[in-house]
């Protein structure tokens, strides 16, 4: 288990620097420079001085090499278009970026289940073929089409909800005002993830619910309502939660289109600026967050299958 | 850096709304997949070439006539002979303090849209920074909301002295920083020194450099000398040259590529409004400065709220998250019947033009023809796309100046009107043949070249493609290809690699655009020569007399437009939606009106 645990970790410690130097690579090649380099008004040797003091004129080898032994030290650079090092940049986006993320798994996981559970318990009734559609519907449906919308029909049309922002500007912050800014962006964000999760709370159930020891809970004489909330989605739930687990990483990367949609101002947003900007330390910063989160995931929910499975051997040979 | 890309590889068509742009561009990224990046590049669509006149042409002259002193007054008694149209057409009328006629009321928030985050740093420029900077900080000089001729701000009066060489400026007393401590002419000095100091990379370098001395005579008298008269240094001091504190910067590291860490974090300015609160991605507020020189503000706060899609720009103001936007052509539509927004019209130093590379190896020698240029403005329907592009609002262009810059706009230079049969006729006479393709060739070479522009600005990518039209007609193939503005900013100013532009500039409200015009000037980027306007503007620096100054520049200007130094079409008109509750907005264009917020009031 130790031996599995190290070896896991070095894997990952692989595959972030193999992130990296493509995300580096890649960056590169995206035409244009540093928009903060190009400032209108710069003359052409300005700009040139400006990229040989940044060390944009190394090859991008010894460009990677240099970001690598400063990022090891624990310094991720500075922005080039905010001036500011990127780790205060990010600890400011991140607080606001987990309240959207929060939100939408709490929402996401409450419904799915939920929805998940009255499928099944109901299964080929009018409610399990709407819950069905619904399903569908929010696993294909994309999320910034499904932002726009809502923005249309609350904000615009019905004036019940802000339509982006994280707060009433000009007001003192209130509890209540931050909760109509996140409503929208949550739903949203949350709409995919619920419906994968529906998705398998309802199969999960149903095989629980033909099983013998349901059986027996039913004959001893237990409340319909006992056996299945109580019984059934108690073991139901193993292959649920690595579901939502799962879904965490992918909810990061949907976090930047709807934090783009809804102007939420988290780290999705500042990754779509630094990208659009070429703002190279930033970029690099948020991809090698966000690979740490989404490779940590991984690894834990590949530790939990181990811990709670009894079934799930190490095979090694 | 690999920019050997395919060019086709940013074509016109993948530019989509910048919002789906966005959204790709996101998604890639957090999934690591890069090439989508490359694919779709960036650059937010409204970033203008703001360009200071900076000078890498060396600006010798030998002139050294008799000495008159420029006083406060002379760039704007300079007259304005010229039948100027008003450039402010209100669909209601323009609120000033004259035409409004209500007692200002205190208190309220005013909430103004820029496009990404801020950094309140005035060395870098950009216009999201400048429009806060201009609540922050003051200049020595600022534009007048009326013409555009400098006004006192921090200087209470400037003037030449007898050799033509040393400018004195007189501070304002009494002016404190926001923290306190009083503004002096120490302040002046390090500020000035540090925008002319390479290692800092500023946008007024190029301003700055002709400048051999700058010193305090004594605390509120600042002394600036270059080894050649500068008579246009007033009015480029206007521009975005702001003074900051010395006691607060001169401990603080920094250089070309890094900021100082505490100013930016906490700016302290002299400005009408002093720092609040900063959320990145969402907003930076600015306070009313209870000290302020001219008087505490009546609006209690400014808030710079950052909205990145133009769209919704125009749907805050209608629901009044915002009070004020700069809506298209296109877009207003969308506000007819908003009984709570009115809409002004603005003249801009801003032209729209065509020209080729004229140093260009396969063309150059075309386009640096004269001949050849004329022909082709006879081809360009520069009113066709006035209408048809800007439904109407657009001017004429005759020149890089605009009507709205009154004091130096010529109205009778000569302009060419779209005639294709002249057009075609004059490239026949030039030696041109029409091949069995229908496109024009001489010497075996083809007139066919690829015509760049910035993706993302309906307005240039439409008269883009009205000029790939229009030459088609007399047998050019130019083809428009659309760029990204930070990757065209780097194909015409730092590598010269293009065949021809259709492009625009925003300029400093000067006649001394000797950057654009001179050989060799800095932002000279099509390449234009001619000596005898070289000369006209080292004439035009050394002469300090606003009538004279005005000869020159007209003398000037004339060549330019006669020999079509690059084909002119028209001067944009920007629209403003503002929020009929806010009184007295200045009367000028939305980067100007930031000097004047502290006028601003909401019944």
């Amino acid at each position: 288990m130790g031996q599995y645990v190290v070896g896991r970790l070095a894997q990952s410690v692989v595959l972030l620097i193999f992130v990296s130097i493509l995300t580096f690579g890649l960056i590169h090649v995206a035409p244009g420079g540093p928009a903060v380099l190009l400032a209108p008004g710069m003359s052409g040797a300005q700009i040139a001085e400006a990229q040989q003091s940044l060390g944009l004129n190394d090859p991008i080898p010894v460009q990677y090499v240099r970001w690598l032994g400063h990022l090891v030290h624990g310094d991720l650079g500075r922005s080039y278009s905010q001036g500011l090092d990127v780790t205060t940049l990010i600890t400011k986006r991140l607080s606001v970026t987990l309240q959207l993320l929060f939100t939408a798994l709490v929402l996401s996981a409450i419904f799915g289940i939920l929805i998940g559970v009255v499928s099944a318990m109901h299964r080929n009734s009018l409610i399990d073929h709407l819950a069905t559609g619904f399903s569908f519907f929010g696993m294909s449906v994309p999320t910034f089409w499904l932002g726009l919308m809502l923005i249309i029909l609350f904000s615009i049309k019905l004036h019940l909800l802000p339509s982006s922002g994280a707060q009433t500007l000009g007001q003192p912050a209130t509890a209540t005002d931050r909760l109509e800014h996140l409503l929208m962006p949550a739903v949203v964000l949350a709409v995919a993830n619920l419906a994968q999760i529906a998705r398998y709370t309802r199969s999960s159930m149903i095989e629980v619910l033909q099983a013998d020891y349901l059986r027996t809970a039913r004959a001893k004489g237990l409340r319909e309502q006992s056996v299945v909330w109580r019984h059934a989605l108690r073991n139901a739930m193993i292959p649920v939660i690595t579901v939502i687990a799962l879904g965490i990483p992918r909810m990061v990367g949907g976090a930047a289109i709807t934090e783009s949609v809804f102007a939420w101002p988290g780290m999705g947003q500042l990754a779509v600026d630094s990208a659009l900007q070429r703002d190279y330390p930033t970029i690099m910063g948020i991809t090698m967050m966000v690979s740490v989160v989404v490779i940590l995931t991984n690894f834990l929910t590949d530790l939990s299958y181990l811990l709670i499975d009894p079934r799930v051997k190490l095979n090694r040979g | 850096m690999s920019l050997d890309l395919p060019r086709g590889w940013i074509s016109a068509t993948l530019d989509r709304r910048t919002l789906l742009r966005r959204t790709i561009v996101g998604a890639g990224l957090t999934a690591v997949s890069g090439s989508l990046l490359a694919a779709c590049g960036g650059g937010s669509s409204d970033k203008t070439p703001e360009a200071a006149a900076s000078s890498a042409a060396a600006t010798t002259s030998s002139a050294a006539s008799t000495s008159t002193a420029a006083s406060t007054s002379t760039a704007a008694s300079g007259g304005s002979s010229a039948a100027t149209p008003s450039s402010s057409v209100a669909v209601t009328p323009a609120a000033s303090a004259a035409s409004s006629g209500k007692t200002p009321k205190k208190g309220g928030v005013l909430k103004i849209p820029v496009n990404t985050n801020v950094t309140p740093w005035p060395p870098i420029g950009q216009i999201q920074n400048l429009l806060v900077n201009k609540s922050l900080f003051n200049g020595l000089v600022r534009f007048s909301a009326e013409d555009w001729s400098p006004q006192p701000d921090l200087a209470e009066k400037w003037e030449i002295s007898s050799d033509k060489l040393t400018w004195t400026f007189t501070l304002r007393q009494g002016v404190k920083w926001h923290d306190g401590k009083p503004f002096t002419a120490d302040d002046v000095v390090w500020s000035l020194k540090m925008y002319a100091d390479p290692n800092v990379n500023s946008i007024l370098l190029g301003n700055l450099k002709p400048l051999t001395a700058i010193e305090a005579a004594d605390q509120y008298t600042v002394k600036l000398t270059s080894k050649e008269p500068y008579s246009s240094l007033p009015e480029l001091l206007c521009y975005l040259t702001f003074m900051l504190p010395k006691h607060l910067l001169e401990n603080e590291k920094f250089d070309r590529s890094n900021f100082p860490q505490a100013f930016i974090q906490k700016p302290v300015g002299t400005g009408p409004f002093k720092f609040g609160e900063h959320q990145p991605g969402d907003h930076f507020t600015v306070l009313a400065n209870e000290d302020y020189y001219e008087g505490r503000p009546y609006v209690d706060q400014v808030i710079y709220r950052i909205v990145k899609d133009q769209n919704s720009t125009i749907s805050q103001v209608k629901t009044g998250e915002l009070d004020v936007a700069w809506p298209t052509v296109a877009q207003l539509a969308g506000l007819e019947g908003s009984s709570n927004i009115r809409i002004a019209e603005q003249g801009l130093m801003d032209y729209r033009f065509f020209s080729g590379y004229q140093k260009n190896p396969k063309f150059g020698p075309w386009f640096s023809d004269k001949r050849v240029r004329v022909a082709m403005a006879y081809a360009i329907d520069a009113n066709g796309i006035i209408q048809q592009v800007t439904k109407g609002k657009g001017k004429r262009s005759n020149g890089p100046i605009p009507p709205a810059l009154k004091n130096w706009y010529f109205p009778d230079l000569p302009t060419y009107d779209y005639n294709p049969d002249t057009a075609q006729k004059q490239l026949m006479e030039f030696g041109f043949k029409k091949g069995s393709d229908g496109v024009l060739e001489k010497d075996g070479q083809k007139f066919s070249f690829i015509m760049y522009s910035d993706t993302g600005q309906p307005e240039r990518e439409q008269t883009a493609l009205i000029l790939q039209q229009n030459f088609k007609d007399i047998g050019i193939d130019a083809k428009y290809q659309g760029i990204e503005f930070a990757q065209l900013q780097k194909a015409y100013r730092v590598d010269h690699d293009f065949e021809a532009m259709a492009y625009y500039y925003v300029t400093p409200a000067t006649p001394d655009l000797h950057s654009y015009w001179q050989t060799g000037g800095s932002t000279n980027e099509w390449a234009y020569s001619n000596t005898e306007v070289d000369k006209l503007f080292l004439d035009g620096l050394a002469e300090f007399d606003p009538d004279k100054r005005k000869a020159i520049y007209k003398q000037l200007y004339t060549i330019l437009a006669e020999e079509q130094a690059v084909n002119y079409i028209y001067h944009p008109t920007e629209l403003q939606a503002i929020s009929t509750k806010l009184q007295d907005w200045p009367d000028t264009d939305y980067r100007d009106a930031m000097l004047y917020l502290n006028k601003v009031w909401i019944e």
